[in-house]
């Protein structure tokens, strides 16, 4: 597989989730901030921003709000960490490799493409939701198309190991939001179903108080698809798959997974904070030696020239 | 019901659908009938589901910056068996005298010696160049894939109107067109055995192929493209999926020691065909534009060692050039010994003083047209002209005679195209597609039909707000005997079933980028022929 | 004395052993470097090549092929990262004296556009008529050219072009770059032998005769013996065609004769350029080039 194809891929697989989870966690924050007026939605706004690592360039004193959030985190098609720009930049990627994907995965990503445009404005006159739910919906039209009509080949372990890296990624953003800045993050009902996880952990744990079980189980649950732990062993066992390399991604990503794995029940309250971080750093140093094994290749920028 | 043809006026020009008002000719009447059948409401409703189709495929071409569906008319261009089998055969005939033309161009240089074609003309052309001299094709083959541009006079003849043997595009249009129609009209089809377009990727590996270095036995082939920025790049991507090859770019490439490999996420591999949807110019900054980065150094001294083929070779504008154009009908007969099967347009050569004269005298009764001129550009069309154009025109020929030629001009045919709520006459070309594997050459049986969406407009180029038409080629009374006993077809090659086919915690990463590469994507499609 | 009087009327051969040897030092790692080399001398019935070689270093694969006019050519390729690059292409080629020291040359120097006519009418001379981008000249100096070589014969014309460039011309060292042109050296009255030859082609084409650039070597000293070794350098000059090809040297008014070493022939320097390359990485180096040239025979 060439190697540009394979980086493509591997960012494709991570867009779209990217795309799919920022409009979960989204969703979860609009249905908070408009349906309680007892939030504080400038901070509400500010913590979310945090989440996702984007600085609006808003004036000092400014307060956020709602429109600007789903305006910055919505539907700015130029910022890959916004809904719309993730899944532009997952379309452009896919461009570059279409003759790879199926053509109805293809289809799939560029007729959404096409229609955000027509989705935003719709927005503009009954409320975020439906575009919110348009994207997640296509998001996972896409994966199931992937899912059944690609091959098991190096391409599919690319696409699947860039969408479980960035599951991670996003998980742990979401916690961290809520550890570090506890007052003016979500409750614990919200985040959940930020993760799309809220269903889950009640049939799962019942309807049980404890604020850690929310954490423990979107860190640590093995059945679900969506938890980190999940996510983690996805990405080892394609790395594992992947002919060739020196597999020092697959080391970190199996680093990640045994952390968690065996995680001491007594102190993982404590210890919360720390693996949040390590997760987070442990995605990048992943995503640069899977860059570093398997996407040498370089557009050279200029080939310098000369006669004598 | 208002009938969709009522008012069809006919022209001046031919028409591909009546022979009188209201009289279609044999091969439409079927499409005719079933036409009748739709009302305006129902026809605009399919003309909005292909164009959702298309656009939903990503079936679109760059045009300022913006991808645009090219626009995909609900009528067929129909082609009877008989015309097909002159279009064919002198489809066939030209390409093997550009072919042989080429060879003689690059190696022996008789038709200079004897007189053929003035060694100036080669020599002063843009598309010749001398980096190619001395590389040789290992099955003889330099032109894979032709588009020869044919018009159809008043008279219902056809005539070739330019060659294309550099990076000729379109083919894609060709498979999509047919795709959406028979979805959009199945019935359509039922009552007309329309000869398929679907063999054209096997017929261009098999000829990829027969390109390949002799001792590779499984040879490596991939489709080099400028990138997703180059307004053909759905084509790219699709022939490489339909032949199920690796469409890479130039950085996916590079030269050691005269081979070429590919970087793979397993390491380098060879590569041993390239087809090479990138101009002369940009392929190998070695050589050519030395700013070049969506070429591969090192390309065309591999290809000098023969470890490479490069599909269509370098250097073969040297054949396409307007002016060698006026040459085509004496080289068939100097290379094959055969009469022309098509003919030229009437030309006007510039370099002879008492010739430029009369053009200049005559400028607003005649076509110039500039010699290395892609996609309709540069042209001026004398009879519709202003003065000021006409003028303008007057003070560049004279001063760069070698850079223009004067045509007598062609009133394209028309043929019925759907205009928001009825059928009108549009003129038309067409653009057949013929694949050489050193062997035979192979012309698709269809071809783009390019139609000019403006009325009474004559330049159907994309870029010139062409669209096109699905072209039907109809089987004749041989297609039948041929598949049976292909060995005996009269003339037409149906497939015969046996081709062996920010690193902060807190930032986001983001992907690549394509930044710088872009421009140049876009812009070495400003010299690539569009259609 | 005319250009045509040879320099050596015995009309023996030289034999020459010529060592070109370029450095270039990057300012920083450099990779992916793909070059072509211009430097073997022809195997002509004028020059017969003894021997030649081309050494790298890095060590390098060279290969080697004949381009379009003629010239050999090596190309390599280095991969792996260096910082500097050095070229060695040693030859040994006997020269024979100027065309003008057969006593039977006489004979050529009737002077007739005639046959120079029908040559070009054919077409087939069309790349040596054309001015190129280094050897177009400015209408005024085309002017004054015609009043110069009015009513002369192609090879007066040849010869008095010759005289008056070296006339006018400085020739310094360093005054011009690889990308001057002809023109731009004449309007500073100084240049190198590149542009003395761009500007001969670009008159003797303006003047009517098809002439084209040569690149190669010369032997400085006019007085020497076998077994002299000296410094020498790459060197430029022009052919033009009278019914077969002669030389003229602009720089040192002479007609090419045993001190000239041919490499190759075009249109202008763009068609021979001793080394050309592009590669991956700093874009600055210095140069050092050295040719020694020995007189063996």
């Amino acid at each position: 597989m060439l190697s540009r194809i394979a980086e493509s891929l591997f960012w494709l697989g991570r867009y779209v989730e990217r795309a799919d989870d920022t409009a979960r966690i989204l969703d979860a924050f609009m249905h908070r901030l408009l349906d309680d007026p007892a939030t504080d939605e400038h901070a509400a706004c500010r913590t979310l921003y945090a989440i996702l690592g984007v600085e609006p360039a808003a004036a000092q004193g400014a307060r956020y709000d709602a429109v600007g959030v789903m305006d910055l985190l919505g539907f700015d098609t130029a910022n890959p960490s916004a809904v719309a720009g993730a899944w532009c930049a997952a379309r452009d990627n896919a461009r570059g490799v279409s003759e790879v994907i199926s053509t109805e995965a293809w289809e799939c990503l560029n007729a959404t493409w096409h229609a955000l445009p027509g989705q935003r404005k719709a927005a503009g006159r009954i409320g975020p939701y439906a575009y919110l739910r348009f994207v997640r919906e296509r998001a996972a039209l896409f994966c199931g198309l992937a899912d059944s009509t690609m091959s098991r080949d190096d391409g599919w372990l690319f696409l699947t190991i860039g969408r479980s890296l960035e599951r991670v990624d996003m998980t742990a953003r979401l916690l961290s939001a809520k550890v570090v800045a506890s007052r003016n993050a979500p409750d614990w009902s919200t985040l959940l179903r930020a993760a799309g996880a809220d269903e889950p952990h009640r049939r799962t744990l019942g309807w049980g108080r404890d604020p850690q079980s929310a954490a423990r189980f979107l860190l640590l649950d093995q059945t679900f698809p969506r938890s980190v732990i999940h996510a983690l062993s996805v990405a080892e066992q394609c790395l594992a798959t992947l002919a060739g390399g020196p597999h020092s991604a697959r080391r970190d990503v199996g680093r990640m997974r045994t952390m968690l794995e065996y995680a001491e029940e007594r102190t993982f309250g404590t210890q919360l904070t720390t693996y949040l971080k390590e997760l987070q750093e442990g995605c990048v140093t992943a995503t640069r030696h899977i860059a570093d094994e398997y996407f040498q290749y370089s557009a050279p920028l200029a080939w310098q020239h000369r006669e004598d | 019901m208002a009938d969709v043809f009522d008012e069809y006026a006919l022209g001046a020009a031919w028409d591909e659908m009546f022979s009188a008002p209201g009289a279609p000719r044999p091969a439409y009447r079927a499409v005719r009938a079933a036409l009748d059948r739709f009302d305006p409401g129902e026809l605009r409703l399919r003309a909005d589901q292909v164009a959702r189709a298309f656009t939903d495929r990503g079936v679109t071409f760059a045009f300022d910056g913006e991808e645009r569906p090219f626009p995909l008319d609900l009528v067929p261009r129909v082609i009877a068996a008989g015309e097909w089998d002159l279009i064919d055969r002198g489809v066939r005939q030209r390409v093997l005298a550009l072919e042989a033309f080429l060879a003689d161009v690059y190696g022996p240089a008789n038709c200079f010696h004897d007189r053929i074609v003035p060694r100036s003309v080669v020599l002063t052309g843009s598309g010749f160049h001398r980096a190619a001299h001395g590389i040789e094709p290992t099955n003889g083959v330099r032109v894979h894939v032709a588009g020869i541009d044919l018009v159809r006079d008043v008279d219902g003849r056809f005539r070739v109107l330019e060659d294309n043997v550099r990076v000729p595009s379109g083919v894609s249009y060709v498979l999509e067109n047919r795709r959406i129609m028979t979805r959009t009209f199945p019935g359509l089809f039922a009552e007309q055995r329309v000869r398929p377009v679907d063999d054209y990727p096997v017929r261009l590996l098999k000829a990829l192929r027969a390109a390949s270095p002799r001792a590779v036995a499984d040879p490596t082939v991939v489709v080099l493209t400028p990138g997703v920025a180059n307004s053909a790049y759905f084509e790219h991507a699709l022939l490489a999926r339909l032949m199920g090859v690796q469409l890479v770019e130039g950085r996916d490439l590079f030269c050691v020691g005269n081979r070429v490999m590919m970087r793979t996420t397993a390491g380098e591999e060879p590569v041993h065909v390239i087809y090479r949807r990138i101009d002369d110019d940009f392929i190998d900054p070695l050589h050519f534009r030395p700013e070049s980065v969506i070429g591969v150094p090192g390309i065309l001294n591999a290809a000098r060692a023969g470890t490479v083929a490069i599909a269509n070779a370098v250097g073969c504008g040297a054949a396409d050039d307007k002016l060698i154009y006026t040459y085509i009908p004496e080289l068939i007969r100097y290379y094959l010994g055969e009469e022309p099967v098509l003919e030229n347009v009437e030309t006007h050569r510039l370099e002879d003083a008492e010739r430029l004269e009369f053009v200049l005298d005559h400028l607003a009764d005649l076509v110039l047209k500039p010699v290395d001129g892609a996609g309709g550009k540069g042209i001026v069309i004398g009879p519709a002209a202003d003065e000021r154009t006409l003028d303008n025109l007057r003070v560049q020929v004279s001063k760069n005679p070698r850079g223009w030629i004067a045509q007598r001009p062609v009133a394209l045919s028309t043929s019925p195209t759907f205009t928001a709520d009825r059928f009108a006459p549009r003129h038309i070309d067409l653009r057949p597609f013929a694949v050489n594997d050193g062997e035979r050459v192979w012309v698709l049986p269809g071809g783009l039909t390019r139609v000019a969406l403006r009325e009474g407009a004559l330049i159907v180029n994309s870029s010139q707000g062409g669209g096109s038409k699905d072209t039907w080629v109809l089987a004749g009374e041989s297609a039948h005997a041929e598949a049976v006993n292909p060995a005996q077809s009269a003339g037409s090659d149906a497939a015969d079933g046996q081709l062996d086919p920010a690193d902060a915690v807190a930032g986001r990463l983001a992907g690549p980028g394509a930044d710088g590469l872009q421009q140049q994507q876009q812009q070495q499609q400003q010299a690539q022929k569009d259609c | 004395m005319s250009i045509f009087e040879p320099e050596d009327t015995s009309r023996g051969r030289w034999r020459l052993a010529i060592r070109h040897e370029t450095v270039l030092r990057y300012d920083g790692p450099v990779r992916a470097s793909y070059n072509e080399l211009r430097m073997t001398p022809l195997d002509t019935a004028a020059q017969t090549r003894l021997s030649s070689r081309v050494e790298i270093g890095p060590a390098a694969q060279p290969w080697h092929y004949t381009d379009y006019w003629g010239t050999r050519v090596t190309s390599f390729d280095l991969q792996d990262p260096h910082e500097s690059l050095t070229i060695r292409a040693s030859s040994v080629v006997e020269t024979s004296p100027s065309a003008w020291a057969e006593p039977a040359a006489a004979e050529h120097r009737d002077e007739s556009w005639d046959a120079i006519e029908t040559a070009v009418k054919s077409g087939d001379l069309a790349e040596f008529t054309a001015p190129t981008a280094r050897t177009k000249l400015t209408p005024r100096l085309q002017q004054e050219l015609r009043e110069r070589v009015d009513g002369a014969g192609p090879h007066t014309a040849a010869e008095r072009i010759c005289g008056w460039i070296h006339e006018a011309m400085a020739y310094v060292p360093g005054a011009t770059g690889v990308h001057t042109s002809g023109r731009e050296a004449w309007e500073s009255k100084s240049g190198v032998c590149q542009d003395f030859s761009h500007i001969a082609i670009g008159m003797l084409r303006a003047a009517g005769v098809p002439a084209r650039y040569v690149s190669g070597y010369l032997f400085p000293l006019k007085e020497s013996t076998p077994g002299v070794s000296c410094e020498g350098q790459s060197h430029a000059w022009t052919e033009y065609w009278a019914g077969d090809w002669y030389g003229i040297d602009a720089t040192n008014n002479v007609a090419p004769g045993l001190r000239h070493v041919v490499v190759g022939h075009g249109r202008e320097y763009t068609d021979v350029v001793p080394h050309k390359g592009i590669y991956l990485g700093a874009p600055d180096s210095t140069l050092t080039v050295s040719v020694k040239l020995t007189r063996l025979a």
